[in-house]
């Protein structure tokens, strides 16, 4: 099955909301890309999403938030095959695969890569406020922040996120802003969170110096003048 | 490696680098009941501005993160 959605708004591929289930089986891809916000999988409000043999998807928000899986308010979201996720976001945060608020995601994923490209956080995975990620298979793990705070895997208010993984994990921002105290982590926990990553190869976690105009300007990395 | 409060272990062969300014941390466990534990072969680095903290692992206000290698 292959879904590909382009339009105005909020454009979502696969979308369950208020006590709603969609099941797919079968090969599946997903290409979406929004004017203002884009999300590949979305389940929210007591809802379910299954897919059974995701091979790809691709989520981009032209302007605005993009999320390559997300659950919200006690929903769920399993998926098998091991495929990959890719999150571009212009002006907006870019999220990986994200529960929110008592809700689950349970994935085999190959590879995540997210990257806001401007003015926005990065995140790959994460578990906010009770909520439970599992994710195996996961060959590698990207994120890139051009404009904000970046993040690979993120847990907040006993958030629980478990990777199963044979790669690496590699977080950059190019402007990190202080907020809380993080700019940039690789893996972070806060609020009686728990994070498990059995595998992992590398974990490079990189903050980069905002660069003035003059430095741009010349190709320099960012110096006091 | 930067621990306030809280606990951090870390066995086998964890190496760190960083390549870092004042801000940046490599492993960080702040806070009473915060846990970060590192069992083998990983590799952590690290570059940081002067201007934002930098974390290759962070844990804080009770959380706990662990990592673990696979043997093979």
């Amino acid at each position: 099955m292959d879904i590909e959605i382009s339009g105005d708004g909020r454009i979502e591929g696969l979308a369950a909301e208020h006590n709603g289930h969609v099941n797919v089986s079968g090969d599946t891809t997903i290409n979406v890309t929004g004017e203002t916000e884009a999300a590949g999988i979305s389940a929210n409000d007591g809802s379910s999403v299954a897919v059974n043999g995701l091979s790809t998807i691709n989520a981009t928000a032209l302007s605005g938030d993009a999320s390559g899986v997300v659950a919200n308010a006690s929903s769920d979201i399993a998926l098998t095959g091991g495929g990959s996720i890719t999150v571009d976001a212009a002006n907006g945060n870019a999220y990986g695969a994200y529960a929110y608020n008592g809700s689950t995601i349970n994935a085999e994923i190959g590879a995540i890569t997210a990257t806001s490209t401007s003015e926005g956080e990065a995140v790959g995975i994460g578990a906010d406020n009770g909520s439970d990620v599992t994710v195996t298979g996961l060959n590698g793990l990207t994120v890139t922040a051009n404009g904000g705070n970046a993040a690979g895997l993120w847990a907040d208010g006993y958030g629980k996120i478990s990777v199963a993984m044979s790669g690496d994990i590699s977080v950059t921002s190019t402007s990190p802003v202080e907020m809380a105290g993080i700019g940039v982590a690789g893996i972070g926990a806060v609020a009686n969170s728990d994070v498990t990553v059995t595998g992992l190869n590398n974990l490079t976690a990189r903050g980069e110096q905002p660069r003035c105009g003059r430095c741009i300007n010349r190709g320099w990395q960012h110096r006091r003048h | 490696m930067f621990v306030l409060g809280g606990e951090l272990n870390a066995s086998n062969d964890v190496s760190i680098t960083a390549d870092s300014y004042n801000a940046s941390r490599y492993t960080n466990a702040a806070g009473t009941g915060s846990r970060v534990t590192i069992d083998g072969d990983t590799d952590i680095d690290m570059t940081g501005p002067d201007t934002a903290d930098v974390f290759g692992v962070y844990a804080a206000l009770g959380a706990t993160v662990t990592l673990i290698t696979m043997w093979t």
